[in-house]
């Protein structure tokens, strides 16, 4: 019985491996280009705010450098950071983009268990292992089981495999409904400065930075527009405290007054198709100034640090 | 320690296989010392308020058998039961009791000084002071004989499998059981074992499952249409049936592996024709421990109607108050009591008129009674499920407001929801209706049986929900 269950697990773990890796659809198939064919001289990284509000037809237009959205839908700095390792063993971008919340460094109580989804790329690198060991150390025993790491995806592994579907372009997921403004409200339910910071999204954090640093990538770290105001958090400002030291390049357009409009917004915490695009479009200016010889950043010349002028 | 936990599969087969190891003598000492680790997995110094109430009965167990005296005996049982209660009173109902002196006081222009309590609810602690109140009325009543090995005593109340979310046993059942001598089976074995693969398949891949798309909905109702909020609503009925007769079979399987039988606590309730059916399937070891120690004290069916009537009620109201301290709880008793005195009540009329219109009996006039019992209870466990009765209402609301749209989630969430309903539909049906056509677990063909249990544990494994957190009941 025992012999039987490994035999069908290991079997059942390579079947499902194929259709994993091969899936031409879905957020693993965006998740999979970024692991495994990364080619691309800008990534974009970040949650559902990352994925549905940088256009990298823009940026690539904007800046002449291609560029891949690796954003995923409600995961957060720890994901992002497991996923940036992944990329880079096989390729280096010149640039990064990392898209953040205000609650980016806050301990949240879901981010550590959806932290199972970095499974399948389990045996990638040992960064994996030790991210998902934050959740709990018996989940990695868990994972040596070959089907539990294909678990709850089994359906959507089968349906992104034979069905194209999604209107994602090169990983920007752009969203095409309009936020009902009179069913928002623009106040936080948030108890101001009341958050607690999470030590392994501030160490996720610094080890972004470092990896981006020892490897000569420019990294942007933008906090994209919100509809409603959410910065009053220590994670906000423990945030910009360490961008700030390690002379990282943050900008934060949450309070721009540009994109207070409601007609940008899907809802308010992500922008629409269209708001998406003036955002590009915003942060490709701001880029473009940031990479320029005349700017104090000499980042794309070799062998410089990343300084910024702020 | 929660069952659906990696801990557990590791903790279940230490404890099994060092069980049949011991000598009969310490395996009480074992079963003790493991009960006390699944229970400390919680919060460890909550160990405390147990050994309080199992000395206290222990000792009045011994006490009541001794005591000849009527007035004596009768003081000795309020004496422990007033305990028990009281435990219950601080950890469990002090704040809401409070809260809402507090709101009265407040109506009345006044503030209350009384300060609230800091503290949590220590797990399962109604199921086992219930456990420990049928021991002490059973001795009083001289149905029992006083246990006088006080570990076996303490095991009987924290017998590991049962100890925080029932079955609620009976002291006549369990404890002779440990004084039996458990050899191996393998026939208790592998039923145990079957039973427990059953439970977590109800667990982790239909209520784990479900409650993704239920707390979506609930926790944003506002948004939801009616069509909506009614899937959401059945889900619910299905989820906290599987979650709790899942953790059940886990309880009486892992039981049943060292050899012990524990009571059965549902029988499949959603085949129940009537609210009174409903409560013959339902949470079996509750219903009868009201039925046992309330209703029938209280004057049980030989009383008048209208007495009748209120001590339904009344016993309903207090079930509801037995699930948690919260005011949703007690309308979801009363509600239950509504729908059985309702159901008295109109008895003879719906008897006539059924059978005028020809629908006295047949398959057509079962699928109306078990539709119109199931309609019944989702409503009620609208609110059992609500935090509030302003969101109960809210919900109830939204079922009659049309929106365009239906939510479904994830598709493949959605999709993985319906799959687990319809694996529980096929299995509870032909355990209903006797169906012994397309046996799986219990196929006599031993190639079948063995494709069968590991085809369940990994459909567990791909399909289940292993962050689903603990079983709705051990907030009881």
């Amino acid at each position: 019985m025992i012999v039987a269950f490994v035999a069908v697990d290991q079997a059942a773990g390579i079947f499902l491996y194929y259709f994993f890796t091969h899936q031409v659809s879905g957020e693993y198939a965006v998740a999979n280009h970024v692991v495994y064919n990364l080619n691309e001289d800008v990534l974009v990284l970040g949650s559902s705010r990352a994925s549905h509000h940088y256009n990298s037809s823009l940026i690539k237009d904007g800046l002449n450098l291609s560029c891949f959205n690796g954003g995923r839908d409600g995961e957060g700095l720890l994901y992002s950071t497991a996923i940036f390792e992944l990329a880079l063993k096989r390729h280096v971008p010149k640039i990064v983009v990392l898209d953040v919340t205000s609650d980016v460094l806050s301990e949240k109580e879901d981010e550590k268990n959806r932290l199972s989804i970095l499974l399948p790329y389990l045996k990638q690198s040992d960064v994996i292992g030790n991210m998902i060991e934050k959740k709990g150390r018996l989940e990695l025993i868990k994972s040596h089981l070959q089907t539990y790491r294909y678990n709850g995806q089994v359906v959507s592994i089968f349906q992104h495999y034979f069905l194209s579907s999604g209107n994602t372009v090169m990983g920007f997921n752009p969203l095409d409904n309009k936020m009902d403004v009179s069913r928002v409200s623009n106040h936080t339910s948030l108890k101001p400065y009341s958050d607690s910071i999470s030590a392994d999204n501030a160490e996720a954090l610094d080890f972004f930075i470092n990896e981006c640093r020892r490897q000569k990538i420019q990294l942007f770290v933008f906090v994209s527009p919100r509809y409603n105001d959410d910065t009053q958090q220590n994670s906000y400002l423990k945030l910009k405290s360490i961008c700030n030291s390690n002379k990282v390049i943050f900008h934060d357009f949450t309070n721009d007054v540009y994109f207070k409009n409601p007609e940008y917004y899907s809802d308010r915490a992500h922008l629409n198709g269209r708001g998406a695009d003036l955002y590009t479009d915003t942060i490709v200016a701001f880029m473009k100034k940031r990479l320029s010889p005349a700017a104090n950043v000499q980042y794309l010349s070799k062998n410089e640090e990343p300084v910024s002028k702020d | 320690m929660i069952f659906n936990s990696f801990t557990f599969l590791l903790f279940f087969p230490v404890v099994t296989a060092l069980y049949f190891l011991v000598p009969h003598k310490f395996r009480w000492l074992l079963l003790l010392i493991a009960s006390c680790y699944f229970y400390m997995f919680f919060k460890a110094i909550y160990i405390l308020i147990l050994f309080f109430t199992i000395i206290i009965d222990y000792t009045a167990g011994i006490y009541l058998e001794k005591v000849s005296d009527p007035k004596k005996k009768k003081l000795l049982l309020i004496l422990s039961l007033t305990a028990n209660i009281g435990v219950l009173a601080v950890f469990k109902y002090f704040n809401f009791f409070n809260a809402n002196l507090s709101g009265l006081l407040y109506w009345m222009g006044y503030t209350n000084p009384i300060p609230f309590l800091q503290i949590l609810l220590p797990i399962g602690l109604s199921f086992h002071t219930f456990q420990a109140m049928s021991y002490t009325i059973e001795v009083y009543r001289g149905h029992q004989k006083a246990e006088r090995h006080f570990g076996i005593y303490a095991l009987y109340v924290m017998f590991y499998p049962q100890l925080v979310a029932g079955p609620i046993e009976r002291p006549q059942n369990l404890l002779p059981q440990f004084k039996t001598e458990h050899h191996f089976n393998a026939l208790d074995v592998s039923e145990g074992l079957k039973r427990m693969l059953i439970g977590f398949f109800k667990k982790v891949v239909v209520a784990d499952r479900l409650s993704i798309y239920v707390k979506t909905v609930f926790n944003n109702y506002p948004e939801h249409g009616s069509a909506t909020i009614v899937l959401a609503s059945l889900f619910f009925a299905v989820q906290i049936y599987c979650d709790f007769s899942g953790y059940s079979d886990i309880a009486i399987g892992s039981a049943r592996v060292m050899g012990f039988k524990l009571m059965e606590n549902f029988k499949r309730p959603y085949f129940a024709k009537s609210i009174s059916e409903f409560w013959s399937r339902w949470h079996i070891s509750l219903s009868t421990w009201f039925k046992d120690y309330v209703y029938i004290p209280l004057g049980g069916n030989r009383v008048s109607k209208g007495r009748l009537y209120l001590n339904l009620f009344a016993v309903f109201m207090i079930s509801g108050l037995w699930h948690g301290a919260n005011w949703t709880f007690i309308v979801w008793g009363a509600l239950h009591g509504f729908y059985l005195i309702c159901g008295m009540a109109t008895q003879k009329w719906r008897k006539a008129t059924a059978s005028k219109l020809g629908l006295g009996s047949g398959v057509f006039a079962n699928f109306l009674n078990i539709s119109f019992t199931i309609s019944l209870v989702t409503i009620s466990w609208i609110f059992f499920r609500a935090g509030s009765l302003e969101q109960a209402w809210g919900l109830l609301k939204g079922v009659f407001v049309y929106k365009h749209g239906f939510f479904i989630g994830e598709p493949s969430y959605f999709l993985y929801d319906l799959m687990a309903i319809a694996a529980l539909f096929f299995y509870e049906i032909k355990q209903e209706y006797g169906h012994h056509s397309l046996r799986f677990l219990h196929n006599e063909n031993w190639g079948i049986r063995m494709a069968s249990y590991l085809g369940l544990v990994f459909i567990i494994l791909l399909f289940g929900v292993f962050d689903g957190g603990q079983f709705i009941y051990f907030q009881f």
